[in-house]
């Protein structure tokens, strides 16, 4: 335990006090008032403190999420019970037919279909304030029709 | 010769006893971030919001909130813990807090605490 600190060096510069019981409580307090041994604590209380709050102050992020299941419900939307294209669904009755109700922060586009903010579609991949992801639809008739759908942070603290 | 041993000993007891308050302190700062209840407000605002999105009419989906419950205000009353207006689900379980998240299923859905149940919500997504 002696080894901890540097010799020498003490709280409040007592390295010219007399022998004796001065000296013993001395060595006692260097032991465990040091000022190293305080930065080392505050060091690690600091970054602890910082880690913890870095972690759980940014919101659970469930954009993908979100994204996957706007594809799903779109995909499930789209095709009829055959697997084929409803053709009667175009972008004026969409969100209607589908049962969406799209704010300002979603965005999905398939073929000529495409409603919600079309700004967001432009932050695609660039950085981290919207989800983009994109999925390929087999139907029967039609063949493959790519969904994208579009998320942005829509928290309400 | 057997005094100064004793006080080693007695130095190295109350050395690492203050080693473990101080740990102590950082654990019990860790999880009351970690298991507090703006954390447990957030996560079930969001996981309800996202079941809705992924619901079809007619369901009736059961979750477990025994956690959230604990960490409830006192008086508080269970049944205004989670509320759904307007495509948006409000998770409250303090008075001055609470978490929205909005969704985009176009349902209307009602919530209700389940009495009988243990410590559940139900999630009634209606035509």
């Amino acid at each position: 335990m002696n080894n901890l600190y540097p010799k020498g060096h003490t709280l409040a510069g007592h390295e010219n006090l007399q022998a004796g019981e001065k000296v013993m409580r001395n060595k006692k307090g260097e032991k465990y008032l040091s000022v190293y041994w305080f930065a080392i604590l505050a060091i690690v209380a600091v970054g602890i403190v910082a880690m913890v709050l870095v972690f759980y102050g940014k919101p659970y992020d469930v954009r993908e999420i979100e994204a996957n299941v706007m594809i799903n419900k779109i995909a499930d939307c789209l095709s009829d019970s055959e697997g084929n294209l409803r053709v009667e669904i175009n972008n004026e009755n969409v969100l209607q037919e589908c049962g969406f109700v799209l704010s300002d922060d979603f965005y999905f586009e398939v073929g000529e279909i495409k409603q919600g903010n079309s700004n967001l579609k432009d932050s695609c991949g660039k950085g981290e304030s919207v989800v983009c992801v994109d999925k390929n639809l087999y139907l029967l008739d039609v063949g493959e029709i790519k969904i994208l759908s579009v998320v942005r942070e829509h928290e309400n603290k | 010769m057997r005094n100064k041993k004793a006080n080693i000993l007695t130095e190295n007891i109350i050395f690492i006893i203050l080693n473990l308050i101080f740990l102590s302190i950082l654990i019990l700062f860790v999880f009351s971030k970690a298991g507090g209840a703006a954390v447990l407000e957030e996560k079930y605002a969001k996981q309800i919001a996202l079941t809705i999105d992924g619901a079809k009419s007619l369901m009736e989906i059961t979750l477990n909130m025994e956690d959230a419950f604990k960490k409830m205000d006192d008086g508080w009353n269970k049944d205004d813990v989670v509320v759904i207006k307007d495509n948006v689900v409000t998770v409250k379980l303090r008075e001055k807090g609470g978490y929205s998240y909005s969704f985009f299923n176009d349902v209307n859905v009602d919530s209700v605490y389940d009495k009988k149940g243990e410590g559940g919500y139900v999630i009634i997504v209606n035509e």
